[in-house]
């Protein structure tokens, strides 16, 4: 099997946990150091509602040599017991 | 068939418009008006080269909240944008086809293109387009780009403009887009409802007027400032033009923050938008530079 490319890899990780009853948010539109700064991770994580999600959030770091790189972000609680 | 829930929709469009030859990328992750503002449309469109690219833009529009209180209006909407550089002979047919993609049987539908010219002038861009009712619902702009950033385009492109939230509805056959399935048994309102009521009590309410036209002027002399420093900057071909126009993006998301505050009178308004508009098309005409130094 050729490996996938970038967007195909996105996609098939986007896929796999919509299948698995994560909701797939686009990533916040405003400049965050990491996915976990994103309202989706920071509030959601929060208080009693369970919730799974899963979202790419570019991720800026303006004091590294590449200052943009993209991270993947997933997101259950509670966390599954698989994990 | 049953229709896509509102995540499966945008696979299913992403992976349509991937098959085509787009690069998919992310939104941008600053706060834009619309999918048009991004530098993948806005810097990608000028210059001789060919790009293909779709993505969705969250679109912020403070003007446009409703406190999560109307079915159909949002502050926060989402946009498929697609750009296909030049436009290929069979757009047309190339976007009907994405619409059956996602389950629309096109001859049960009433489908029309309206004549709707559309024009940015804080961006300086403008376009000759239609907008494409569906059963008499506007779901699509669709554009090509004559001008951006001042300057005549080379190679006109396509812009297909998607409403994902109307076209959701459209599809699951809601009222209220509130009530589309986000995903299986998650509601949009579940997702965004917060978001919307939230956002509408500050952009109306509580936002700091003093403190955002201070920002506005903060933005646009960085910009300034930086468009400045480039006759005298030696390698020309790393300039930073990418950060000019963050700044000019942060300029237009505050000029609209103030506009949804009712800061700003008519006769500034003009004047407003003619800031913002003088440094989009001096980063436009440096990106062009860029690229005729590098040819």
């Amino acid at each position: 099997m050729s490996a996938p490319t970038f967007q195909e890899m996105i996609f098939r990780l986007k896929h796999y946990w919509s299948d698995r009853s994560c909701i797939i948010t686009e990533p916040y539109d405003i400049e965050l150091g990491a996915g976990t700064m994103s309202p989706e991770t920071f509030l959601r994580v929060l208080g009693p509602d369970p919730y799974r999600v899963a979202y790419v959030q570019p991720s800026r770091r303006p004091a590294r040599i590449i200052e943009e790189h993209v991270e993947r972000r997933l997101r259950t609680a509670p966390m599954l017991e698989s994990l | 068939m049953t229709a896509p829930t509102f995540q499966e929709m945008i696979f299913r469009l992403k992976h349509y418009w991937s098959d085509r030859g787009c690069i998919i990328t992310e939104p941008y992750d600053m706060e834009l008006g619309a999918g048009t503002m991004s530098p993948e449309t806005f810097l990608r469109v000028l210059g001789p080269d060919p790009y293909r690219v779709a993505y969705v833009q969250p679109s912020r529009r403070p003007a446009d909240g409703r406190y999560g209180e109307n079915p159909n209006r949002l502050y926060k909407h989402q946009q498929l944008q697609v750009i296909l550089k030049p436009s290929p002979a069979d757009v047309l047919d190339q976007y009907l086809g994405s619409l059956e993609a996602i389950g629309i049987e096109l001859r049960k539908h009433d489908i029309k293109f309206e004549e709707d010219n559309w024009e940015a002038p804080t961006l300086g861009a403008w376009g000759i387009g239609w907008q494409v009712m569906l059963d008499g619902l506007e779901i699509t702009q669709f554009t090509y780009f004559q001008q951006c950033g001042g300057i005549d385009l080379d190679l006109v492109p396509a812009e297909i403009t998607y409403g994902l939230e109307r076209l959701a509805s459209f599809l699951q056959n809601k009222d209220s887009l509130y009530d589309v399935e986000w995903t299986k048994g998650v509601l949009y309102k579940d997702v965004r409802f917060k978001d919307e009521q939230q956002s509408s009590v500050y952009n109306f309410e509580l936002a700091d007027v003093q403190m955002l036209w201070k920002l506005f002027d903060l933005h646009e002399a960085e910009c300034r400032r930086l468009l400045d420093l480039h006759a005298k900057y030696e390698d020309k071909t790393r300039f930073p033009i990418l950060p000019a126009y963050e700044q000019v993006l942060k300029c237009s998301n505050t000029f609209n923050l103030l506009d949804a505050r009712g800061a700003i009178s008519v006769t500034e308004r003009v004047g407003v938008i003619g800031r913002v508009r003088k440094l989009a098309v001096g980063v436009a005409q440096l990106w062009n530079a860029q690229w005729e130094s590098a040819a």
